[in-house]
């Protein structure tokens, strides 16, 4: 008995048939030439996606810090965390700085010092 | 990320030397799995159409140009074969009741052979590509896993079924023939 191996061979169509015939080949490569020449263009050699993200995000940065520059910090205001010490919100002269101090129950003073500039 | 990358859905240079580098070879598997010449020369043409008509990035280098290739043809056969699903239960009907001669006439052998492509056509579309890959190609079963895209055991379930799929036809042929 033939095995499968045989029968695909022996039904193999290009036994008989061959290769493509040139003018077929060409009338198919023209149709598919053509409707690539006829669509617009859609993409560049770089895809924009990512560089535009990233542009995106840089400006996003750079307006975040200039409307920090722009806008003047809040006044300090007193934090009312229950449950904890006396709280002594002061504010620290310098206008670029506000001080937030509480004091923990074993009686540890906490002092937050918020640079409004993001000076380090 | 495909940074780099062609994109080939605007040039028609970019398809044009695509089609050139691989009509060929599609065109051969193309014909092993199709029922006639037309049908063969449609699904080659409507591969590189998708080609045309994707956004995605065609990968680099001519061998996985052509894996790239091959798999899109697969996709493109396996919509017009559920597409064709309904008629294919009705083409299965009838094959089983046109049992072979059992003679040794040349009609027999030309029932025989239609019956085995009718039996290969009838496969899904990616166990007939792995089943003319391998076993009409020659192709190993690692370059075949690597073409389609998929795993090499994958690949060898799919050749075993598609074997034994075949196999059951082909006893038949070969009982009525003794």
């Amino acid at each position: 008995m033939k095995d499968v191996r045989s029968w695909l061979v022996e039904i193999d169509p290009l036994r008989v048939e061959g290769r493509l015939s040139p003018v077929r080949v060409e009338v198919i490569r023209h149709r598919v030439v053509t409707e690539a020449q006829a669509r617009p263009p859609a993409h560049t050699e770089w895809a924009p996606g990512p560089i535009l993200a990233t542009i995106a995000l840089a400006a996003s940065l750079l307006a975040g810090i200039g409307l920090a520059r722009v806008i003047p910090p809040a006044p300090a205001q007193p934090t009312n965390v229950s449950g904890l010490g006396d709280e002594q919100p002061t504010s620290s002269s310098e206008q670029r700085e506000t001080q937030v101090r509480f004091t923990t129950p074993g009686g540890t003073q906490i002092v937050w010092v918020l640079n409004t500039h993001l000076d380090l | 990320m495909a940074l780099g990358a062609a994109v080939v859905g605007s040039s028609g240079e970019q398809v044009g030397r695509l089609f050139d580098s691989h009509h060929q070879r599609l065109y051969r598997l193309a014909r092993r799995m199709s029922s006639t010449a037309e049908d063969a020369q449609d699904l080659l043409q409507e591969t590189f159409l998708r080609v045309v008509r994707t956004s995605a990035s065609v990968p680099h280098g001519a061998s996985n140009e052509e894996a790239w290739l091959v798999r899109i043809m697969v996709n493109v056969c396996r919509t017009r074969w559920h597409q064709r699903a309904n008629r294919r239960r009705l083409d299965a009907f009838n094959t089983t009741k046109s049992e072979p001669s059992s003679s040794r006439s040349p009609e027999a052998a030309l029932v025989a052979r239609a019956l085995v492509w009718q039996a290969l056509s009838r496969l899904a579309p990616r166990r007939r590509a792995i089943v003319v890959m391998c076993e009409l190609e020659g192709m190993p079963v690692p370059d075949t896993a690597r073409q389609l895209g998929i795993a090499a055991v994958t690949v060898r379930w799919h050749l075993s079924r598609g074997r034994r799929e075949l196999l059951q036809i082909i006893t038949r042929i070969e009982g009525g023939r003794q």
